[in-house]
């Protein structure tokens, strides 16, 4: 799924606590959603572990700091969001992870499922 | 959590627009008493028949809402509007019109800064509006209710959301257009989303 990937394509990249954390502060600022926490929770898992990320884990850990950064400048979301998409050259569709959306599937539309060529057998057409 | 109310159209008593700016960076639009331009093309069409009391609503009532919620790697959106027609039956028809997914792009939505947002309702989603518009049998009793407004983001829409809209849809239809205030808005849709 490199396509979706932009600079972050067959690169690893290890998570830093403290980034980390400001990127849980950021997502705070719009409540509770759980496809976020699940992937603050993948991120929390590679740390813990000592592993690298990649794919969409480094996609979602690389936007959300980015976004973060903006929206601090005085960005409102929409603007920040885009830019922070631009920043990197990825597709919208890279910041989740394809097992969160899995999880998840009321949330996620079929253009994600397409978009990692998840099996839509059991979503509505 | 502030309120704005953007537009009440010149003349007419129950016929509002009403923009609000929720908490969490959320933002909604309302149409009481008015659709937004968006009839698409209908391709096929959702219905159920639900056993209700007599409707104690006595004119047809319109509403429309449209939502975008921020998520940080992701935004919400979606956009709902219906018509009620009550009648004098102990029936509720719930009518969802189902869009194909080559619609008109436009410009003028909640998502269109961030996503392509398109007129419409693709079938992946009618099946939670139809699950969320099943309490208006017991809100809104007997008549048609005609779910045939719609708008959705390519990224940004979810089941879930329409889902959502529609239940908040049924409770403004409910509600006394002429007199409802920004922040019995903004309690319906905290109870929905």
């Amino acid at each position: 799924m490199d396509y979706l990937l932009g600079d972050f394509a067959g690169k690893e990249f290890p998570v830093e606590l403290e980034k980390l954390n400001t990127i849980e502060q950021h997502t705070a600022q719009f409540g509770k959603w759980k496809p976020n926490e699940a992937m603050l929770a993948r991120l929390k898992t590679a740390i813990a572990e000592g592993r690298n990320i990649s794919g969409a884990d480094a996609s979602f850990y690389f936007h959300e700091l980015k976004e973060a950064e903006l929206m601090q400048t005085g960005l409102d979301y929409a603007e920040a969001h885009v830019r922070a998409l631009a920043e990197y050259n990825v597709s919208p569709y890279s910041l989740y992870h394809p097992e969160v959306i899995e999880a998840f599937p009321d949330e996620f539309n079929n253009n994600w499922r397409n978009a990692w060529r998840i099996n839509q057998s059991n979503h509505h057409a | 959590m502030s309120s704005t109310t953007i537009g009440v159209m010149p003349g007419e008593l129950t016929s509002q627009i009403i923009t609000l700016n929720l908490s969490y960076h959320r933002k909604m639009r309302v149409w009481l008493g008015e659709l937004p331009p968006l009839k698409y093309p209908v391709v096929d069409s959702l219905e159920r028949t639900l056993k209700a009391r007599r409707s104690q609503i006595y004119n047809r009532k319109s509403a429309a809402v449209e939502m975008l919620i921020p998520k940080g790697g992701r935004a919400i959106y979606g956009l709902l509007g219906a018509e009620f027609q009550p009648e004098l039956s102990q029936e509720l028809l719930v009518k969802v019109a189902v869009s194909g997914t080559a619609t008109q792009q436009l410009d003028w939505l909640l998502a269109s800064r961030l996503d392509r947002a398109y007129m419409g309702l693709p079938s992946e989603y009618c099946h939670g509006v139809l699950s969320g518009a099943l309490s208006a049998a017991e809100i809104l009793g007997s008549g048609l209710l005609h779910i045939n407004c719609a708008a959705y983001g390519e990224v940004s829409s979810s089941p879930i959301i329409f889902n959502q809209l529609a239940s908040t849809i049924v409770k403004l239809l409910a509600s006394n257009i002429q007199s409802v205030l920004d922040s019995e808005i903004t309690a319906i849709v905290e109870a929905n989303f």
